[in-house]
């Protein structure tokens, strides 16, 4: 048996993930039958039990995806204890990259987040909105949640029996290094970072105006310019390190834990884009949108406006 | 105002054993009617009465209260709808004992977003309306049956419920309270409320408000 599995934490994980997915599935199978069935303007039997079956389903889908949401964070643990098994390893990057699918794992899992939130949200506006407005769209977007959930535990299995504790790694090899790379449209690093800049004060200006597809396109731009611009300008002040380009070690307690609200707070603003859109676009979701969206520019980019101000030059 | 239609009720229970408690139900009350259903013990008279006030979901049928089928409402408007629309006047004294009568009433006040002294008016008015103001500051638990019977309808009546359902109010009464309670309908009557009132009691048939009688029988109407 693979030493990684039956370590404790993992062993933990993909159980409880596992047993989440069964409870999932067995919604699922329930939320088909519910679908296939439903007719809300009937008055027969079927009808008032698809009603009760569905308020059952719904109730056992929020409580699964309010557990797969601490999971994640049980996930980010057990990577980093899993730091200390690969030879090699120094933080949870190196154990990250040295795994198949280990960015595209994590990428799933927090748009899995975000989405499972959302669905809770979701769920919430439908028992409170009369005739249950929203009821197809909670369905199938937790059929297209659980397909993302499914595989986000396929590859998760996949991810941890591919590591190896034999095998040295090199940790955040590729994230190790201090040679220019070129990234989208083969900008530079720098160019990468004003382009993020940018897309933050479109976002504002999308979010006053309330443009809704400019607003969603710019946060799905704005979430790959934050990890980019995470990995390899960020964390390096936070690190106060030029060659420590890492999206994991400022979860550690060494860095405050600021990682947790970093992260924490991205999640919340791309959440509040997806309610913003979807539903009513009122004025406390504009605020909750500006605010959390600066918030995530005032925590990302303290050290590095602390650093320059203080130095009066770059790293 | 009240429609039924083809309302069905069975229970089962742990063994499967099915029992239909209601059989194609169907009915209609106009604003400010004053019904009665008569039926003896055991005919479904407090089933129907659940299902009107929302408190249960029929098998199958529609129930339909102002235009909207009260059945598909979620517990969130169901709870909203019994606070709103419906006054219960129950079979057995469900008080809270060790409470005054006035603080009896607060519970089905205290989710409206109202004033404290918004609260207390419609305390007041509730209370005088049951002929029960007199006691306002006194336990729950030292009263007569007559008195606890008119705390319960005077909160029945606190949030301004369009529907009164009252379930055997005289089952636990005497006869100079029965009669007493008779007037207390007669109040509502005037006060534009619609009413429906289960019992097999005959005293209600000295009720001059009444405008149509419905028999329910082994969960069937006649
Ligand atoms: N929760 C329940 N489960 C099973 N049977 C019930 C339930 N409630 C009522 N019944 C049955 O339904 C029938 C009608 O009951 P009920 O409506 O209380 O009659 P009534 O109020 O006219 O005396 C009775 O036979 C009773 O035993
Ligand atoms: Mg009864």
């Amino acid at each position: 048996m693979n030493e990684i599995l039956i370590s404790p934490q993992v062993s933990l994980e993909l159980f409880l993930s596992s047993l989440v997915l069964l409870f999932l599935s067995f919604a699922l199978y329930h939320t088909l039958y519910i679908l296939l069935r439903y007719d809300k303007n009937a008055t027969n039997a079927l009808q008032y039990e698809l009603e009760k079956r569905s308020l059952l389903t719904t109730t056992i889908i929020k409580v699964a995806l309010l557990i797969s949401i601490f999971l994640f964070i049980l996930f980010v643990l057990s990577i980093d204890t899993l730091a200390e098994l690969i030879p090699g390893a120094m933080c949870g990057a190196g154990v990250v990259n040295s795994g198949i699918y280990g960015s595209l794992l994590i990428a799933l899992k927090f748009i899995v987040i975000v989405l499972a939130i959302f669905w809770i949200q979701v769920d919430e506006e439908d028992q409170k909105a009369k005739g249950f407005p929203y009821f197809s769209l909670k369905m199938y977007l937790y059929i297209f949640l659980y397909l993302l959930i499914a595989l986000s535990w396929f590859l998760e299995l996949n991810f941890f029996m591919s590591l190896s504790v034999e095998e040295p790694v090199l940790c955040c090899s590729n994230l190790y290094t201090s040679q220019t790379t070129s990234f989208m449209l083969g900008m530079s690093i720098e160019e990468i970072v004003v382009a993020f800049y940018i897309t933050y004060l479109f976002i504002l200006l999308a979010t006053y105006l309330k443009k809704k597809v400019f607003l969603s396109l710019l946060s799905i731009l704005f979430l790959y310019l934050s990890y980019i611009t995470i990995v390899y300008f960020f964390s390096t002040y936070i690190y106060e390190l030029p060659t420590h380009k890492c999206p994991y070690c400022i979860l550690a307690k060494e860095y405050y834990f600021i990682g947790y609200f970093i992260y924490g707070v991205l999640v919340m603003a791309n959440y509040y884009v997806l309610y913003g859109v979807v539903f009513s676009f009122k004025e406390h979701t504009k605020s909750k949108i500006i605010t959390a969206y600066t918030l995530f520019v005032v925590l990302v980019s303290f050290k590095y406006i602390y650093y320059f101000l203080s130095n009066n030059l770059f790293l | 105002m009240i429609q039924l239609q083809n309302v069905n009720k069975v229970f089962t229970d742990t063994n499967h054993n099915n029992f239909q408690a209601l059989k194609d139900i169907s009915l209609a009350i106009s604003p400010n009617e004053c019904v009665l259903l008569h039926g003896s013990s055991g005919s479904g008279k407090t089933t129907l009465l659940h299902i009107i006030a929302s408190l249960m979901k029929p098998s199958s049928g529609l129930v339909e209260v102002k235009g909207e089928n009260i059945v598909s409402l979620s517990d969130y408007h169901a709870s909203a709808y019994r606070r709103s629309t419906i006054g219960y006047v129950t079979q057995s004294f469900y008080l809270l004992d060790n409470l005054s009568v006035e603080e009896n009433l607060l519970p089905a006040l205290v989710l409206e977003s109202l004033s404290e002294k918004e609260m207390a008016q419609k305390i007041k008015k509730a209370l005088s309306l049951a002929n029960i103001e007199h006691k306002a500051k006194q336990k729950v638990s030292t009263l007569s049956g007559g008195e606890k019977q008119r705390c319960i309808i005077a909160r029945a009546i606190v949030n301004d419920a369009e529907i009164v359902l009252c379930d055997e109010p005289t089952a636990n009464l005497d006869k100079k309270n029965s009669l007493f309670f008779l007037g207390l309908i007669q109040n509502l009557k005037n006060l534009r409320k619609t009413i429906l009132i289960a019992t097999h009691d005959p005293i209600f048939e000295k009720l001059e408000c009444v405008d149509k009688v419905y028999n329910l029988e082994g969960g069937s109407l006649e």
